[in-house]
């Protein structure tokens, strides 16, 4: 009743973990030599990762790109996948809220150490945005307004770092996709930013065979959805 | 709305061909003639138990397994020497033992693993504390439920009120903690004294928190057992942490029933400022509904607020708050003395308040991090009960300075601070407007310094040892109180913890003006804590032990006799706190809390004739809130039922001291709110009834000085709040924010 502002304390409940995402100087990963084998190896590991939606599987591969790093532990991308693994987890499996929130939490340890081992800025971010929306999936009611704003800060932030990388424009796209449509969300709003990162993905050549390439599926495969729902209304 | 993850999961299921898995593939290195290995074996903790989920493989090799349930683990292996066989489990320390890999079948003898010490900041000692916080699991609270619980009218101190150890002194409003006064609460802003933190209020206008919970980002309420960061309290710290950069440029506007404000945030890369002014007058509402009492001047409030946020390199936040606020009131009440019998008696009140916060906080080098901060504060309160003037005016400033070094070791931080604190405080009195002008009054200077470390004892053993030590230029005094906590983790979420102290604190402004030779007042505390939280739900038990010192005394009957001032009261405080909240649990909806005090305590000290059981203490205090969220109506109904047991107060009519028993005090309130859009805007509607059954709660009386010379009985008047029943009705819009808010979401 005195001076309080309610929706000021609505925004501001949401705002804390803001500015944490400051992007480290991109250290330049030492050349290191790796062990011969390695790269078939972890080239098998990360397809495993990306063509299974099986959690317990998920976490025995995270577990394994955990020992790929100690074989080349210079080389960010087995933490990277590490924590992909992990997240893709957190979205499959059926454990309570506190066992995923404790997966996330590994998740972003893996992250950290993607990123001292300086690897690619823009794709790092992607994967924090989509750490985040993992979050606000585990308590939807309670977590919209904080997370909501952090996957859209991460991802702009990606965008700017490589305004090529079509993840961000995906995790970006899925953020709006799930958003209420009474609150500038929704499918119909979503479907140019599927047409856009669709294009992105079109475009898009990773740097080298095992560099981060996930994601056109799940693009593909939404506007695909959209095509069946308009066939269903046209019928 | 369906939740996100549900429908990611769907989303994810529909593109993932979870079928089909490209087998591994196999190592096939060219050159050497494979000897296969073949390992095996368990992973056990200290005690024996299997250790599931445990990554168990050879250092520069993908060769590995996960520990199934049984902590089993079985794989092969190409590579041929001696490796380094790496056993590591989130929580245990990492095993590493060299092994022969020699071809053929290896069974191997278990792998024990020793839980790792509880790495620092991971264990959050519960013992004595609430707290509010978006950011830390352990926290009991959110933010928001301090503004969304019903009858807390947006003010700390009352959501406060409804966690277990607090009893609510209804015709007061402050906090009153496990048996102590009101004065044994202190506020910090930042870690920043608060000089004044209630407005100013008079008899039965219960006194209302000066900031706004929206300002605070997390709230710790300590009743007992506090860290050596905090002194000056003998019961009570309430550790208030501003906001960080404020999130987006926006405008507010609030329109309430009884006023309303108007607010403006601009947001920049590294900055923020807010200003906002508000104004309250109560007078339209009383003129509707006509309380018996007379207010010759309804409460009415102009306030206004400064705020700006900056952040310096990677880690610098320098914050600067300032506000002022001018309060006035006048009401004519029933008094007990003969000459106001027919009329009432008026007593006017005018406070002017202005406070300044400014706080700076980097990492500096080597580990330690540095947080600086000075906080001013200057209040003039101006209380007229007929026929008498009161004017105060206390001034403080406070300067404090702390380094922390968190990265001393892995199993002990280092926390070192000073506090220094100059209040001024005079005071003029005029028994009538004709009379002579008394000013007495005082000058503090009082120095602090503390020091406190975080110790991982053991793995499931945390523990914090502090002292304090403070001098004080007035009374001539230094003091030394040492703190101490341990908290055992029993299992996952589940907490044993303890903490214990000698607290110190200075005799209150209007002792000290008459008498400054005087000794501090001292309590100690003793606590034991269990705390168990799983899955939305946490149960928690305190019991406490609270023993008083020194505790100023005087003469009854002549007030501002000063050699009759002295430290010779004590006292005693013990008790049971229990709180249970549950989260969407038990009801899909609902979100609710019940807390229980129970509370053994006498006292002797300032005026009282005899150790008794204060006036402000109930023996059983009961607090239930809950919350509603009915998403299709993007509506939050949230109701607070309050029950205190029968309180004390003296009746001199009879025998004996604080002998009287007041009637139970209950109440029950309601609150609405309801979001929505307005032109596009996002905005809340909200509606806040306090006491909806209208019971009329009655705290105690209030006797003449002096007996009736007819009767020879002293005539009493009644002591009940000047606002039994509150309705206010308000709409909040934000216009232009970026991004929307999302009505279909509680506003937790």
């Amino acid at each position: 009743m005195k001076k309080h502002l309610f929706t000021l304390a609505l925004a501001a409940a949401s705002f804390g973990a803001a500015a944490q995402t400051t992007p480290a100087t991109p250290v330049k990963a030492a050349v290191a030599p790796t062990p011969a084998g390695y790269a078939d190896l972890l080239g098998a590991t990360i397809a495993q990762v990306l063509h299974t939606g099986d959690a317990a599987e998920l976490k025995g591969l995270a577990a394994k790109l955990e020992r790929a790093a100690t074989v080349a532990p210079a080389d960010w991308l087995p933490r990277y996948y590490q924590a992909y693994a992990l997240l893709i987890n957190v979205f499959q499996s059926k454990e309570d809220g506190d066992a995923k929130d404790k997966t996330l939490d590994q998740a972003e340890a893996a992250l950290a150490q993607a990123r001292q081992l300086g690897g690619d800025e823009s794709e790092l971010l992607t994967l924090q945005a989509y750490v985040y929306q993992a979050r606000l999936g585990i308590a939807p009611v309670l977590r919209s307004l904080k997370y909501s704003r952090l996957v859209n800060e991460t991802v702009a932030q990606a965008k700017k770092l490589n305004p090529a990388n079509p993840r961000a424009y995906l995790v970006g796209a899925n953020n709006v996709y799930y958003t209420p449509s009474m609150f500038g969300g929704g499918a119909d709003v979503a479907k140019p930013l599927y047409e856009e990162a669709k294009a992105k993905f079109a475009a898009f050549r990773p740097a080298t065979a095992l560099a981060p390439s996930w994601g056109e599926g799940q693009t593909l495969g939404r506007l695909k959805q959209y095509e069946v729902a308009t066939a269903q209304t046209d019928r | 709305m369906k939740t996100p993850a549900l429908l990611l999961l769907f989303a994810l299921a529909s593109v993932a061909p979870t079928a089909a898995q490209t087998p591994v593939a196999a190592p096939t290195p060219a050159s050497v003639a494979q000897a296969t290995t073949r390992l095996s074996g368990t992973v056990l903790d200290g005690a024996g138990h299997p250790l599931p989920g445990a990554n168990v493989f050879l250092k520069t090799t993908f060769d590995g397994a996960t520990t199934d349930s049984l902590g089993r683990f079985a794989f092969s292996t190409t590579a041929t020497g001696t490796l380094p066989l790496v056993c590591t489990l989130i929580g245990y320390a990492l095993q590493e033992t060299p092994l022969a890999l020699t071809g053929g079948v290896l069974a191997l003898p278990p792998c024990r693993l020793r839980e790792s010490r509880a790495s620092l900041g991971t264990v959050t000692i519960v013992a004595g504390a609430f707290e509010a916080s978006d950011e830390k699991r352990s926290a009991t609270l959110k933010p928001l439920d301090i503004l969304t619980t019903a009858g807390a009218m947006a003010n700390i101190s009352t959501a406060l009120n409804t966690l277990p150890g607090t009893t609510r002194v209804g015709e007061e409003g402050k906090l009153f903690v496990r048996g102590g006064a009101a004065s044994e609460t202190r506020y910090y802003l930042d870690g920043l004294p608060v000089q004044s933190f209630y407005g100013g209020s008079t008899a039965g206008m219960p006194a209302r928190g000066r900031f706004s919970p929206s300002l605070f980002k997390g709230t710790l309420f300590s009743t007992g057992g506090y860290s050596a960061e905090y002194g000056q309290a003998l019961s009570a710290v309430v550790g208030l942490n501003s906001l960080d950069l404020d999130p987006e440029t926006q405008t507010g506007i609030s329109l309430l029933s009884v006023g309303g404000s108007l607010s403006r945030t601009k947001r920049w890369a590294r900055t923020s400022a807010s200003v906002n002014v508000d104004y309250t007058n109560l007078a339209p509402y009383f003129g509707l509904t006509a309380p018996a009492q007379r207010w010759e001047q309804a409460p009415q409030t102009l306030g206004g607020a400064f705020r700006l946020v900056h952040r310096t390199g990677q880690t610098g936040m320098l914050k600067l708050y300032a506000t002022y606020s001018h309060q006035q009131v006048a009401s004519r009440q029933a008094d007990p003395e003969a000459a106001y019998a027919l009329g009432g008696r008026l007593t006017s009140l005018q406070n002017t308040n202005y406070y300044f916060n400014t706080t700076y906080r980097t990492a500096w080098r080597r580990g330690w991090s540095l947080n600086a901060g000075l906080a001013l504060g200057r209040e003039r309160n101006a209380v007229q009960p007929e026929p008498q003037r009161i004017g105060t005016l206390e001034q403080t400033a406070t300067a404090r300075l702390v380094l922390t070094n968190d990265s001393a070791s892995t199993w002990y931080n280092l926390k070192l601070g000073t506090e220094n604190t100059v209040q001024r405080y005079d005071l003029t009195y005029q028994a009538t407007p004709d009379a002579p002008v008394a000013t007495p009054g005082f000058l503090e200077k009082r120095t602090a310094v503390f020091a406190e470390s975080d110790l991982s004892l053991a793995p499931r053993l945390t523990g914090r040892v502090g002292l304090r030590g403070e001098y004080s230029a007035l009374l001539h005094k230094a003091n030394l109180a040492p703190r101490a906590a341990l908290a055992w983790q029993l299992g996952a979420g589940e907490q044993l913890s303890a903490a214990a102290g000698l607290f110190y604190q200075n005799p209150t402004n209007d002792l000290l003006y008459v008498q400054p030779a005087l000794g501090f007042e001292r309590a100690a505390h003793y606590i034991l804590t269990y705390q168990h939280m799983a899955a939305g739900r946490i149960l928690r038990v305190d019991t406490y032990r609270k023993d008083y010192r020194g505790l100023v005394c005087f003469d009854r009957y002549n007030t501002l006799n000063a050699s009759a001032y002295a430290n010779s009261g004590s006292g005693y405080a013990q008790g049971v706190d229990v709180l249970w909240r549950d989260q969407y649990r038990t009801f899909k909806k609902i979100d609710y809390w019940v807390s229980y005090g129970l509370l053994d305590t006498r006292r002797q000290f300032r005026a009282d004739l005899a150790p008794a059981v204060p006036t402000f203490a109930a023996t059983h205090t009961v607090s239930l809130v809950g919350k509603y969220w009915v998403q299709q109506l993007h509506l939050q109904v949230s109701a607070t039922y309050a029950y205190g047991s029968p309180r004390a107060y003296y009746d001199p009519n009879q025998p004996g001291y604080n002998q009287g028993r007041t009637p139970s005090s209950q109440q029950f309130d309601l609150g609405l709110s309801y979001l929505t859009h307005l032109a596009g805007q996002y905005t809340i509607v909200h509606l806040s009834m306090s006491n909806v059954l209208g019971r009329d709660n009655l705290y105690g009386y209030r006797y003449a000085t002096t007996p009736d010379a007819a009767t020879g009985r002293y005539a009493a008047v009644p002591v009940r709040s000047l606002m039994p029943q509150l309705v206010v009705a308000a709409l909040f819009i934000s216009v232009n924010k970026k991004t929307p808010g999302d009505t279909s979401v509680a506003p937790e």
